[in-house]
């Protein structure tokens, strides 16, 4: 048991070590100093600067922190309930292919190997509780030590609950116990936790009106509530570590100390002695870890689920070829998780436009929130939809290998987000016309609206295809910036490369749009007067002109680099 | 009969450099329809390195390369359009089916009756009815078939193979073999790289042996050895003398000559 507590450490210390090791060996190169560098201005200009002044100033108001402690317990709570009625039946523990390559067919017990997980656990969680106190918990509370302290407690007897759950629940499995019998050793607890809770809430003061809601009523009203026995004894698991972070004095510290630690005591004696098979199940957890990173360092994204199998559209062999990428793309964002993104997005959509409608809010709010949508998706779609080259990047081999020039390639990959995004941005154009029709607006009429719409979706798809464009070519421009492994994506100064490029991107977009903006000033200046708001059109079909030419010019500069572009370099 | 064949491929004084590493040097070969060309060498030879210049996928850093006539640093989709490039690690869209896969490669390079063709190589490389998988549902063999079969849809005239019976079972390995002579006597040149030596020297009709990226031995296994005894005035050890032995000597010589 020693042993391999000894060898968890080893294993994490090492890690750690080469981390930095090589962390420092990239610094030689200029792009990762460079990131490295911006990555710590905006963590200092965001977190360090206050955390680190001279005597450290909370920056919380005391009275939050009961709040923010209820708030802790409830979720915690809600943790341990789903552990226990809904958690996995099979009992995963987290091992690396690799330690399960080198410990289970060691001279080792499975109660050693729990030690050995355990142990590991205490580490990492004592690395989450810093990360922790480093971002929050220092400027939060002004007592970073308790906070580490706390948030360590706090993390790993949630930990070990979680396993122990787990465990317990995987050896009624495995002594056979049907579903219900299963979850009956959680079923009178959790019965007397919630009529606990009920009666304690029944019989503590009324949460105050909204009306009269403050900081300090709120923070009464939680401590009065957990505070008062028998609440307070069931609550004591989970309040203790919380307690420790929060406490404001040695005396506090010291009450929730003693009981946190005993906690997190029995919890260690308790999970170990849950005789159960568990190594087949962290076998296979392990393998679908290992398809992931191997999905996420080839394709960019995580494996797909079996699901839909039928394509969008049929493809035919004849026409151009490059079509063949847009059908590809297309299918990529109907299989793939931007899908889930866009479904959010509809599920908010539906789900608001009936409230609105019922809160005599009409057509007009309607109308307005999907112009608002039509912005998010003008600035965030290109950023959010990356069935493109950011996706295909991973597989420029193949690419590479088809019988397409650079050109062509790239135009085909850019079309494929835009086609998408640009039927968005019409529809909602179109709804907002639509839904605000019959509204009479003296000073922005129906016609006048129609002529709006006709220019923004003149505009809007040829700006969202040089903005996917954009965001393309930093690809093919700084690849090696576009880090397509996960172990090279990772740390400060990815962090401070992406950074540079959300800047830099920003700053293509307004290059790129400035003559354009510049041809549409000018026709609104000449024809305001005479037209008003019809001359949006034509300014819109002018600006849209002037993007083209960009786009054509951009599309060759671009389609050569890709056709030289070295993938191994 | 080969020697009259026209050639399908040429490769005149390639070179790539990475830096300060050399990886290909001053490389010149050919190889005509219905040849089958091994390439072999030691690990970090620069054969992978020579098979992706020649597929157009990374730009040599000097040197000419023509495809079935075309030039493939002027005309590169003409000459891509010539050839298929497998890989030894299968490189798949994991979002596609593999039906969809061929369909992908069909309108890419213009296959018309596509359908048929892909029933064909799928019966033939034991792929029938796994037409709506995706690949994280294939094994490692079998996506390595998928790709074997993308590359024969569209019939290219010349055919890369980097390590192709990775993955493969017996069968389709014997499989594999057979379906590589069938397409060298419908007049298709095939390069093929493997350290498998048994194997290229089943298969191929010339061997070009390369160390540290250049060329140390080109030709078929009797005029290598001929030309072996030649320089050093002596018989190869080993009688007759299999490919493995004098891929060793002559590697081991190379090293010696660079150590």
């Amino acid at each position: 048991m020693f042993n391999l507590a000894r060898i968890a450490a080893f294993l994490l210390l090492c890690g750690i070590k080469n981390r930095v090791r090589r962390q420092i060996q990239r610094m030689r190169q200029p792009r990762h100093f460079i990131g490295m560098m911006v990555a710590l201005a905006y963590l200092w200009f965001v977190f360090g600067r206050r955390a680190l002044a001279p005597g450290i100033r909370q920056s919380l108001p005391v009275a939050a922190l009961p709040v923010i402690e209820a708030l802790l317990v409830v979720s915690a709570l809600f943790s341990v309930f789903a552990a226990w009625f809904f958690g996995r039946e099979q009992p995963t523990l987290s091992f690396s292919e690799a330690e399960i390559h080198f410990f289970f067919p060691a001279p080792i017990t499975r109660r050693m190997l729990l030690h050995y997980k355990l142990s590991k656990s205490l580490l990492g969680t004592l690395l989450s509780a810093a990360v922790s106190t480093a971002f929050f918990g220092a400027v939060a509370t002004g007592h970073p030590l308790n906070f580490l302290l706390g948030a360590w407690l706090a993390f790993f007897t949630l930990t070990l609950h979680l396993t122990g759950a787990t465990l317990t629940r995987a050896s009624l499995v495995q002594q056979g116990k049907p579903g219900w019998r299963r979850r009956w050793p959680a079923v009178p607890v959790a019965a007397a936790v919630i009529a606990i809770l009920v009666w304690s809430g029944a019989r503590a003061p009324h949460l105050p009106p909204i009306a009269q809601w403050s900081l300090d009523s709120l923070s009464r009203w939680a401590t009065d509530l957990m505070d008062a026995p028998p609440l307070a004894w069931v609550l004591l698991p989970i309040r203790a570590p919380i307690q420790v972070a929060f406490a404001q004095n040695g005396h506090a510290l010291l009450a929730a100390l003693v009981p946190a630690v005993v906690v997190a005591a029995i919890h260690y004696l308790w999970v170990p002695s849950t005789q159960v098979s568990f190594e087949e199940a962290s076998l296979e957890y392990a393998e679908q870890r290992a398809r992931l990173v191997e999905s996420r360092r080839t394709q960019g994204r995580a494996p797909l689920a079996s699901g839909k199998r039928k394509p969008p559209f049929a493809l035919s062999s004849e026409g151009r070829p490059e079509m063949a990428l847009v059908w590809k793309n297309v299918i990529a964002f109907v299989r793939g998780g931007s899908r889930s993104t866009f479904s959010a997005m509809l599920v908010v959509v539906v789900l608001f436009v009936p409230m609105l409608l019922k809160g005599g809010l009409g057509g007009l709010w309607l109308s307005g929130i999907c112009l608002m949508l039509v912005v998010f998706v003008t600035l965030l779609g290109p950023d959010t939809l990356r069935v493109d080259l950011r996706q295909d990047i991973r597989q420029i081999d193949l690419l590479r290998s088809f019988p397409l020039s650079g050109r062509r390639v790239l135009w085909a990959e850019v079309l494929g987000p835009t086609l998408m995004l640009g039927a968005v941005q019409l529809v909602l154009l179109a709804a907002s016309v639509a839904v605000s029709a019959s509204y009479p607006l003296p000073r922005f009429r129906l016609p006048d609206r129609i002529a709006v719409f006709f220019g923004l979706a003149l505009f809007l798809p040829t700006l969202t295809f040089f903005n996917v464009l954009a965001r393309n070519a930093a690809v093919l421009v700084m690849p090696s910036w576009m880090a397509a492994d996960p172990y090279q994506s990772r740390g400060l100064e990815m962090m401070g490369q992406r950074l540079l490029l959300w800047v830099a991107n920003l700053l293509v977009m307004l290059v790129a749009v400035l003559p354009s903006g510049v041809v549409a000033a000018l026709v609104m200046l000449v024809f305001w007067s005479p037209a008003g708001l019809f001359a949006i059109p034509l300014a819109s079909a002018l600006a849209t002109g002037v993007m083209i030419l960009e786009l054509h010019l951009g599309l060759k500069l671009l389609g050569q680099l890709f056709d030289k572009l070295d993938a191994t370099a | 009969m080969l020697a009259d064949a026209p050639a399908v491929l040429e490769v005149n004084r390639l070179g790539k450099v990475y830096g300060d590493l050399r990886a290909v040097s001053e490389l010149s070969f050919s190889a005509a329809a219905g040849e089958i060309l091994g390439l072999v060498g030691p690990n970090g030879a620069g054969k992978t390195t020579t098979l992706r210049c020649v597929a157009g996928i990374i730009p040599p850093t000097h040197g000419q390369i023509a495809i079935a006539g075309h030039d493939l640093h002027q005309d590169p989709v003409a000459a891509k359009r010539e050839l298929a490039f497998l890989p030894d690690e299968p490189k798949l869209f994991d979002y596609l089916t593999v039906r969809e896969h061929l369909n992908l490669i069909a309108r890419l390079y213009g296959v018309a009756g596509w359908e048929a063709k892909a029933d064909q190589i799928l019966e033939e490389l034991e792929l029938k009815g796994k037409e709506s998988a995706l690949p994280l549902e294939l094994s490692r063999g079998m996506k390595q078939k998928l790709s074997i079969a993308c590359g024969f849809l569209h019939d290219p005239r010349l055919i890369l193979l980097d390590e192709p019976l990775t993955g493969l079972d017996p069968l389709g390995i014997r499989r594999m073999k057979e379906s590589l002579r069938r397409r060298a006597e419908a007049k298709n040149a095939i390069v093929l790289s493997s350290h498998l030596l048994p194997l290229v020297e089943e298969l191929c009709h010339r061997i070009l042996v390369i160390a540290g990226g250049r060329m140390v031995a080109f030709g078929t296994i009797a005029q290598i050895r001929a030309h072996l005894e030649e320089s050093k005035g002596q018989r190869v050890s080993g009688a007759p003398g299999s490919l493995e032995d004098l891929f060793i000597r002559i590697t081991s010589e190379q090293s010696a000559g660079t150590g």
